[in-house]
């Protein structure tokens, strides 16, 4: 359990960061070549890693399944609507809207036990602490939007 | 309206990722996991390329070497999320994500490193985190 959220909070502060030098990326390189840019390198930085701490492990596809290949696509999808939500609503619209739909639909996924996941019983806990989340998002936004009015 | 259906299937197919991500995990090794994942996606965001509009590809010289390195935390990113996913759930995972990556930006911006602007933590920032890790804490009873 411990373990479970330093990873996430691990998994959050490099894609924190990731986002930060993307965005100093994208002042010369954008759109699709820069997307395919960015998964190269993390599937090479995979790839080192696993040979590092693996060794040649990393290359054992026995437990793939033939779905799972596709799977990387799902990828693709989150970049496609985000470039157009982003186009239509202008980021900082987009991102809320895109984050509360993620909250409600990672719950939806527990709640079923969708693909690997452990079925757990919606609570009352887990529908409060989702909208805390979503009105502590709106309230941390709240400063980014008076800044860009300026 | 198009445009709030594209930002909620963007959070879906985030969600999703990150239960699909955990799924290729239960099969094979996080950084197989990790590399394999990202090739694909590569592999799709390349053949979209060569299909669509090019923009130049000269700006990479452009680019400060040291953020050509971005994707590359993309392996700790992925490899970390698969654990944390399959040991904690999607909700709980992906919310305490979500939390560490607004905290570390905003760290980034307090320290005004990596060529961002400086700009200290909003007091509207420190209570949308604290509100947020209480979610998070509810979520995980």
């Amino acid at each position: 359990m411990i373990l479970g959220g330093i990873l996430a909070v691990v998994a959050g502060a490099f894609i924190g960061l990731q986002n930060i030098f993307n965005r100093h990326l994208n002042e010369y390189v954008t759109g699709w070549i820069a997307t395919t840019f960015v998964l190269i390198t993390g599937s090479i930085a995979s790839l080192l890693f696993g040979l590092i701490l693996d060794g040649m492990d990393v290359f054992d596809f026995s437990g793939m399944k033939v779905s799972y290949w596709f799977f990387g696509l799902v990828g693709i999808g989150v970049i496609y609507c985000m470039m157009q939500a982003m186009k239509r609503l202008g980021p900082t619209k987009a991102v809320l809207i895109g984050v509360i739909a993620q909250l409600i639909f990672s719950l939806i996924f527990d709640v079923t036990g969708f693909l690997v996941l452990p079925q757990v019983n919606l609570k009352w806990v887990d529908i409060l602490g989702v909208v805390l989340i979503i009105i502590g998002l709106l309230i941390f936004n709240m400063k980014s939007k008076v800044q860009t009015n300026k | 309206m198009i445009g709030i259906l594209m930002a909620i299937l963007t959070g879906f197919f985030i969600a999703l990722q990150s239960v699909t991500n955990a799924a290729i995990g239960s099969g094979v090794s996080t950084w197989t996991t990790a590399m394999i994942t990202q090739a694909v996606g590569a592999t799709g965001a390349l053949i979209i390329y060569l299909f669509s509009k090019k923009s130049h590809v000269n700006g990479f010289k452009k680019v400060k070497p040291l953020y050509l390195f971005g994707g590359s935390f993309g392996a700790i990113v992925v490899a970390s999320s698969v654990i944390a996913v399959t040991l904690v759930g999607a909700t709980v995972a992906i919310s305490l994500t979500l939390i560490a990556q607004l905290g570390t930006v905003v760290i980034i911006e307090a320290l005004g490193v990596f060529d961002v602007r400086k700009q200290p933590i909003a007091g509207m920032q420190w209570i949308g985190l604290t509100l947020m890790m209480i979610g998070v804490v509810f979520i995980s009873l």
